[in-house]
């Protein structure tokens, strides 16, 4: 049995998250695995060792901040989490929980939970782009993505970014590094369906929940799909 | 001196305007740029009335003009499409006299609710009505909390407000502003569960706590509580029953009343007009025997012939689940085989290719209920995936990322033809297949 973890799937909504769980679903199915997904939130009491995947989309940051007060009270949790090595994807502005503050557009500095050394300042200008980038999991796995956020992260360049951008914008003009990839720990600013643009690294991530790498995977829609959105960048 | 300018100008590009069926932006738009206070130097006779919403205040602001002139007043309303700030100023500065006085009972303006606060700067309406709100094109406006807080720069404390006691969202706007709700009651296709992906008032908007709902007619419209705070459903002063769904007839404080459109999202919007036009001091009456004679045209639905095949336009916007998600619920409506064409290109005028919000589209709803669905557009592929995640096999589904390659496949195919996207995508399709 696969139990997978949404958190804040309530406040945490900003448009097309599903398509991760959902992608993930048709193939466990496909598979004959059974999995069931909890979806939890501010008012529930959290115990990360019973899942073995945690999926954390974005959302309005004013929702962030009462999402973030929540997060804190299981930082250790979380460090544990990623020290074990659990599969982890934090998607868009999710990845602010990381961060040390988060100063909103009203100058209102907010703790965050300080797991990751990085600070994130929201000014309220929608910014949006298409990437195209290398993971540093794999760095033959060419993907693609889609940012719309309001926040910006410095410093600009990390220990371990998650991808290495070839094509449009990260935080900042000069910086070609986006993301944290630590352990089993994926997030970025790259938002909605992440998994279903990308079908390797899909792959990657079946490989890492099940632990097997036989699955019967029948994604020639979704390769196509992608390799015509990349070759679009060519 | 400025403001006589503007309006003389405005008055005859709007008369030019009329004969050659011109927009009705650009009269207002030029007479702003001499006079950018203008709407601020106009006087009414009358009470204004806004219109607002996400969805539905078109067939809203149409229904309450109806209502008051079949009633006998004198009413001034704004055109379909014209509904932003120079579309705005445009049916005031031609509808004013020469002392840019609007002499009728009523003046009606449909408001877009992104351009609310630029339109309502200078000037004030007397009522707003809310239809509600829901995310759209989130890579332009920005989410709903960006929408609520242009709203509350327009909303002035002065302001009677007008809400749908079954949007969590529009509820809670300018809460210290005086309000009735208005509410449509548990219907026998209400659902206990959420029936659509797409549910923006998933957490309670004071406490941030799961809201939780007894029902639900639409997306998050509904009837909810929030166990937390205690959040919940407004007392209604206008509460609608439905008597008949597939006969479009409804009571509201029971009073007996008929829509031709008989879908759940109009009954609420008719609900609403009928609702505005008693504040406005009607009686209840009359409004209800009023609206059993109007006849609404649905723009977005509409019947042709392609090559002597039944064919009919849905219109959806693009990144607009919820317009979707009409779409699937109208076409579910329509009982004989269907063939579904979707076109998805990349997001329009930004050309990314980004296709996020068909995760929030429902089309799961469409399973069993149609024959076989085109994919079409630069991003056929990725709809054809989502569709593939949705339940649909393979073999049901044709992709062609170009319009002229449909042609020979759609021989194949069955029922009715099916449009189910954006009224320039649709035409683009018409032509390569005719
Ligand atoms: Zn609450």
């Amino acid at each position: 049995m696969i139990n997978i973890l949404w958190l804040y799937d309530d406040l945490l909504d900003l448009y097309g998250d599903s398509g991760n769980l959902m992608i993930i679903k048709y193939y466990l199915k496909q598979n004959g695995i059974e999995y069931k997904i909890d979806k939890l939130s501010i008012s529930d009491k959290l115990d990360l060792s019973k899942y073995d995947m945690i999926y954390i989309g974005p959302g309005k940051i004013k929702n962030l901040i009462v999402a973030s007060q929540h997060f804190n009270q299981y930082k250790q949790q979380f460090s544990e989490a990623i020290e074990q090595g659990k599969l982890i994807l934090i998607s868009g502005n999710a990845q602010l929980l990381l961060s040390r503050s988060i100063t909103t557009s009203d100058n209102i500095n907010h703790l965050g939970s300080g797991l990751l050394e990085f600070d994130a300042i929201d000014n309220d200008q929608v910014f949006i782009s298409d990437v195209i980038a290398q993971t540093n999991t794999d760095p033959s796995i060419l993907i693609y993505g889609f940012i719309n956020r309001t926040s910006y992260i410095l410093p600009y360049s990390f220990n371990r970014p998650l991808l290495t951008i070839n094509k449009g914008l990260s935080d900042h003009l000069t910086s070609y590094e986006q993301g944290f990839l630590i352990n089993n720990l994926f997030a970025s600013w790259l938002l909605g369906p992440i998994l279903v643009k990308n079908p390797q690294l899909l792959r990657k991530f079946l490989c890492i929940l099940t632990k097997k790498d036989n699955l019967m995977i029948d994604d020639q829609l979704s390769q196509t799909a992608y390799k015509l959105t990349v070759d679009e960048f060519k | 001196m400025r403001f006589m300018l503007a309006l003389l100008l405005a008055k005859i590009l709007a008369s030019v305007g009329r004969l050659t069926k011109k927009g009705t932006n650009l009269p207002g738009d030029i007479a702003l740029k001499i006079d950018k206070h203008l709407l601020g130097k106009i006087t009414f006779t009358g009470k204004v009335i806004a219109i607002t919403g996400s969805n539905g205040k078109t067939s809203t602001t149409n229904m309450l003009t109806y209502i008051l002139k079949e009633a006998g007043f004198k009413v001034v309303s704004n055109q379909k499409g014209s509904n932003l700030t120079g579309g705005v100023a445009t049916t005031l500065l031609s509808s004013a006299n020469l002392k840019g006085r609007v002499v009728a009972d009523f003046v009606i303006l449909e408001v877009d609710e992104r351009y609310s606060r630029l339109i309502f700067k200078d000037f004030s309406a007397d009522y707003l009505l809310c239809t509600n709100l829901f995310r759209d094109q989130l890579t332009r406006n920005g989410n709903v909390d960006v929408i609520i807080n242009k709203l509350h720069e327009a909303i002035k404390p002065t302001v009677s407000l007008i809400l749908n006691a079954n949007d969590p969202i529009s509820t809670n706007l300018a809460p210290n502003n005086k309000r009735v709700y208005y509410h449509l009651n548990r219907s026998s296709i209400s659902s206990d569960k959420p029936t659509n992906i797409t549910h923006d008032a998933k957490v309670c908007p004071l406490c941030m706590h799961r809201l939780d709902y007894n029902f639900y007619h639409y997306n998050h419209i509904g009837d909810y509580y929030c166990h937390h705070c205690g959040y919940q459903t407004p007392l209604a002063k206008y509460n609608a029953d439905i008597i008949d769904l597939d006969a479009g007839t409804f009571k509201v404080n029971n009073h007996l009343t008929k829509t031709n459109f008989k879908s759940i999202f109009n009954i609420i919007n008719t609900t609403a007009a009928i609702a505005t036009a008693c504040e406005l001091g009607l009686d209840i009456d009359i409004v209800t025997k009023i609206m059993t004679n109007f006849n609404i045209m649905e723009q977005r639905y509409h019947e042709f012939l392609i090559n002597d095949r039944k064919a009919m336009m849905i219109l959806s916007k693009n990144q607009n689940p919820v317009s979707y998600d009409q779409s699937i619920d109208y076409l579910n409506s329509i009982k004989e085989p269907k063939t579904v064409i979707i076109v998805v290109n990349n997001i329009n005028h930004t050309y990314h290719k980004d296709t996020t919000w068909l995760y929030d589209v429902s089309f799961e709803k469409l399973l069993g209920n149609v024959a076989n669905i085109i994919c079409c557009g630069e991003r056929a592929y990725d709809l054809a995936v989502r569709l593939k995640l949705a339940g649909f096999s393979e073999e049901t589904m044709i992709i062609k990322e170009k319009p002229q390659m449909i042609k020979n496949e759609l021989n194949d195919t069955k029922g009715m033809i099916c449009f189910l996207t954006e009224l320039y995508d649709a035409k683009t399709v018409i032509n390569a297949v005719k």
